[in-house]
């Protein structure tokens, strides 16, 4: 078995999934105290890195978990499986080779999400808890589990966390921190740098103090309930870095942690080699090295894929079409279907603090949801695999996934109460730009596709191409003039999620809502014990933002693909702690055959 | 020659500085900075921690100020630091550019090659099927753009041939083999398109050429064709081509940089590509600086290679 807080041992078994998903979105709050929590790092226990072999394989243990089956994706799942058996024995050695879409940046994890940061920082360093993926992981959970630490408290109140750390974790044998031990302070130290700048503050925000009893206790006290708090520091945006990087100022070109692989060299254009860290502890991995290359162009990636040269590769097969493509001339390539239970959101957003803006005029909202054809959508650019997308992903808030009838009334097709709802607002003939930048090519087909949906109601949306940072200059000051084809931030609960997205005071509304209800609803969650109590609130949110539409909320496709070749085992992207930028956690278990 | 060359280079000190108030200016008004392209799609970021970042960079500073900054650096011989990686501009430049000069130096003489026989062919056989097939070859590579000649390159190579050479970076010092056939295929895009315009070029000048008094009287002398081709005729239509070269460097760069990106080729031109995107001004600013004193050293051995050509060039 692999390790498992005692904690969500307990609140699972004997729970369907929706009870799990609650407990999931509500983790640490209102619940009673469980003690300290975690089950420790006992080899004979841990499924991850077993025993060497007299071979020098390793007998990788069978999961005591119910492999996950997404829902409602027969058709899919028929052609590309979710999960598929591993050999048993996983070889050690070799190098794993994988094209990345990202490109060398700064190691500062403070400062910047983007993706290459992310990736690196979250192989070099841990996290306090992590979230645990790979096969065997329900991309529909969030499944909090022991990192650095083995686990954690929470008080009655749910204003105080004690997390205790694993005994005998040591920062990465490499200067300046040449494999001293690991000690609470070092995280409290991280987390204050945290709090002070960067783009993780909003994280900290409902931190009041930490303090360190001894040198393996970490109490964090919050200012008030922070059903987010546990979920975030868990995620791949907040890994533990040493202090010694900040003081020496290195840390923006160096990264030294206590991850399973050591960054041995980086080179902007080219890519990332990280060799493994044979004193991890959790064990040594399989792989003797990991290397990232830069190959920002999906044809190019595409060619080093079907010739050998990588392993693993992503978003260079986005549609079934190009899929066939690709498993013509290689058949034995795995395709990893990536759920998407919407937390990859798009939707139009338009002024609401502009006094003239048409926007603000809720039949104009109204009107643009119901003059789009939201079925063909889905049709045209997801090949008939996807769904409505509502305010929140939607596991947070139901068991199944939405149909359209359920969304209500706005997000049904109707072209002529869209005509009749814009001419009772005084815009027979609306003209709008929409801002847009192209994150993948099918985002261009669904927003040209709704262009040509609302000019059949009068409503004439023309296209502001900007490259990406100007899109960002634009969207995440809010600074756009009138419409944007906009993302939502992301974030790993129903919590943060929606205080970021809809609260009228929170700095990431980029939507502009001012909805004196919603933030009543949003606070109201935020305060409630009662996991059931805080699921309807927020089935109360995703209503009334169905309801007035404050942004025009679109579809969601249900996949995304990745290629494997067939000889890299056990790696699994998907669900909602998903990114392609999230390897830390799997990447000890990872292997390659060996020809 | 020499007060020639001393006067072209004080020449090119205003164009310089030209050329870096442009490119100065020209980063700052593109929207966005750095720090936009940093932070991604983060959730939570207030307007007071970006400007705090901004402080943190310099960014907040007048324009002025940091123009000052920056040339004050460059008299020094410090090109900077990158505002994205942190890293020193000069290392970086130094790694990328043996890449692009490369490619460019092997684009220009396979366009060099091919353009010249295709020039001369039609030239020669003018009106004849050569001449007709030379020219479908040019107007052929002159109607495709470099990235779909790249694309359709790679599925060929990877479809049909079913072998792709190494798309990971091999300094040719380190294994030539590897690393010329890492080259020769984006340098062949390039050099194609370069050869069409190079032998679209030759065939008019030899024309004209074959038609003057000193081609008939060379050959009125009994000399051989090809000799009079290669030591009368060539030799001076070379000069339009050879300016045409010089000219197009910058044209270059362009293919250079789609190259680079589809052959996963670490150089100069994908750099300024994504420090373009990311708006991390201090490689920009540096890269087209250095890119400048490329193409106006280029052009200036363009220049001198004109006497050498036509020996009744002088320079005083």
């Amino acid at each position: 078995m692999r390790h498992m807080t005692n904690y969500w041992k307990r609140r699972t078994q004997g729970y369907s999934r929706r009870d799990a998903l609650r407990v999931g979105s509500t983790a640490g709050v209102g619940l009673a105290t469980l003690g300290l929590i975690g089950c420790g790092n006992d080899d004979d226990d841990n499924g991850d890195v077993p025993d060497n072999g007299d071979d020098g394989n390793r007998v990788v243990d069978d999961r005591d978990i119910e492999v996950p089956v997404p829902r409602d994706e027969g058709r899919l799942l028929e052609m590309f499986p979710y999960d598929w058996d591993e050999p048993e024995e996983a070889q050690t050695g070799g190098r794993l080779r994988v094209a990345a879409t990202w490109d060398v940046s700064t190691w500062d994890p403070r400062v910047t999400q983007s993706g290459g940061t992310n990736t690196v920082a979250n192989i070099v360093y841990n996290r306090i808890m992590k979230f645990d993926l790979g096969p065997g992981y329900s991309p529909y959970e969030i499944h909090i589990e022991p990192d650095l630490a083995e686990g954690y408290e929470l008080s009655d109140d749910g204003l105080t966390y004690t997390f205790r750390l694993h005994p005998g974790i040591h920062w990465q044998d490499v200067a300046p921190l040449d494999g001293r031990a690991l000690t609470a302070e070092d995280i409290m130290r991280c987390y204050e740098q945290y709090g002070e700048s960067g783009v993780n503050t909003g994280i900290f925000a409902a931190v009041d103090h930490m303090e360190t009893p001894d040198d393996d206790t970490l109490v964090v006290h919050l200012t008030e309930p922070s059903p987010s708090f546990l979920n975030e520091i868990s995620s791949r945006y907040v890994p533990i870095f040493p202090p010694e990087l900040v003081e020496d100022d290195s840390i923006d070109t160096a990264a030294v942690g206590t991850g399973p692989f050591i960054l041995e060299s980086a080179t902007t254009g080219e890519g990332v080699l990280l060799v493994k860290n044979p004193d991890y502890f959790e064990g040594e991995p399989y792989l003797d090295e990991v290397e990232f290359l830069v190959r920002p162009d999906a044809s190019t990636r595409l060619a080093m894929f079907r010739s050998d040269q990588i392993e693993y590769g992503y978003g260079f097969a986005t549609d079934l079409r190009e899929l066939d493509d690709v498993l013509e001339s290689d058949p034995d390539t795995r395709v990893g279907m990536v759920q998407n239970i919407g937390i990859t959101k798009f939707s139009i957003a338009g002024r609401h603090d502009d006094p003239d803006s048409p926007w603000r005029d809720a039949r104009v909202r109204k009107a643009i949801s119901r003059g789009i054809d939201r079925n063909a959508v889905i049709e045209i650019v997801n090949e008939g695999l996807g769904g409505p997308d509502g305010c929140l992903p939607w596991p947070w808030v139901m068991d199944d996934p939405p149909t359209m009838d359920e969304m209500g009334e706005n997000f049904q097709y109707d072209p002529e109460d869209a005509r009749q709802l814009l001419e009772a607002a005084g815009y027979e003939d609306l003209n709008l730009t929409i801002n847009f930048f192209e994150y993948a090519s099918a985002l261009r087909t669904e927003v040209e596709t709704l262009m040509d949906q609302l000019r059949a109601i009068g409503a004439n949306l023309q296209l502001g191409d900007m490259d990406y940072t100007t899109f960002n200059s634009q969207w995440i000051g809010a600074e756009y003039e009138e419409l944007v084809y906009g993302w939502w931030a992301f974030a790993h609960e129903a919590d943060s999620w929606a205080f970021q997205n809809m609260h009228s005071e929170s700095p990431s509304n980029r939507h502009t809502i001012d909805d004196p209800e919603l933030d009543r609803l949003i606070m109201d969650q935020r305060h409630e014990l009662d996991p059931e109590a805080r699921q309807d609130i927020l089935r109360d949110i995703w209503d009334h933002f169905n309801e007035e539409m404050p942004s025009v909320l679109l579809t969601q496709g249900a996949v995304g693909y990745d290629l494997q070749a067939p000889t890299l085992h056990n790696l699994r992207f998907g669900g909602f702690a998903h990114s392609f930028y999230d390897w830390g956690q799997q990447l000890p278990r990872v292997w390659v055959s060996q020809a | 020659m020499l007060r020639y060359i001393q006067r072209r280079i004080l020449l090119s000190i205003p164009a310089l500085i030209l050329v870096s108030i442009i490119v100065f200016s020209l980063t700052r008004l593109a929207p966005g900075d750095v720090l936009m392209a940093q932070i991604g799609d983060s959730g939570f970021v207030t307007e007071e921690q970006l400007d705090e970042m901004r402080e943190q960079m310099g960014l907040n500073e007048p324009v002025y100020t940091q123009f000052v900054w920056w040339w004050s650096d460059i008299l020094r011989g410090d090109l900077g630091e990158s505002l994205w990686t942190g890293n020193a501009i000069s290392s970086e430049l130094g790694r990328r550019m043996p890449v692009t000069i490369q490619l460019m130096l092997m684009a220009t003489v396979i366009a060099l090659f091919f353009g010249v026989i295709l020039g001369l062919v039609a030239a020669m056989r003018q009106n004849r099927i050569e001449d007709h097939a030379s020219r479908f070859i040019a107007v052929f590579g002159l109607s495709f753009p470099d990235f779909w000649l790249a694309t359709m390159l790679i599925l060929f190579l990877t479809l049909q041939v079913g072998w792709m050479p190494d798309l990971t970076y091999v300094p040719i010092w380190e294994d030539p083999q590897t690393n010329l056939l890492q080259f020769v295929f984006p340098a062949l895009v390039i050099g194609y398109r370069l050869s069409a315009t190079t032998a679209r070029m030759l065939r008019s000048t030899m024309l004209e050429v074959l038609r003057e008094d000193y081609i008939r009287t060379a050959r009125a002398k009994g000399l051989m064709t090809s000799a009079v081709i290669r030591r009368h005729a060539l030799k001076n239509s070379l000069i339009p081509v050879i300016t045409i070269i010089g000219t197009q460097t910058g044209f270059l760069l362009g293919g250079v940089v789609i190259m680079e990106i589809i052959w996963g080729l670490p150089g100069m031109g994908s750099y300024i590509y994504q420090s373009v995107l990311n708006r991390d001004y201090t490689v920009v600013q540096a890269s087209v600086l250095i890119l400048a004193v490329l193409i106006i050293a280029i052009n200036l051995l363009v220049d001198i290679s004109y006497a050498w050509f036509d020996p009744r060039i002088r320079y005083g």
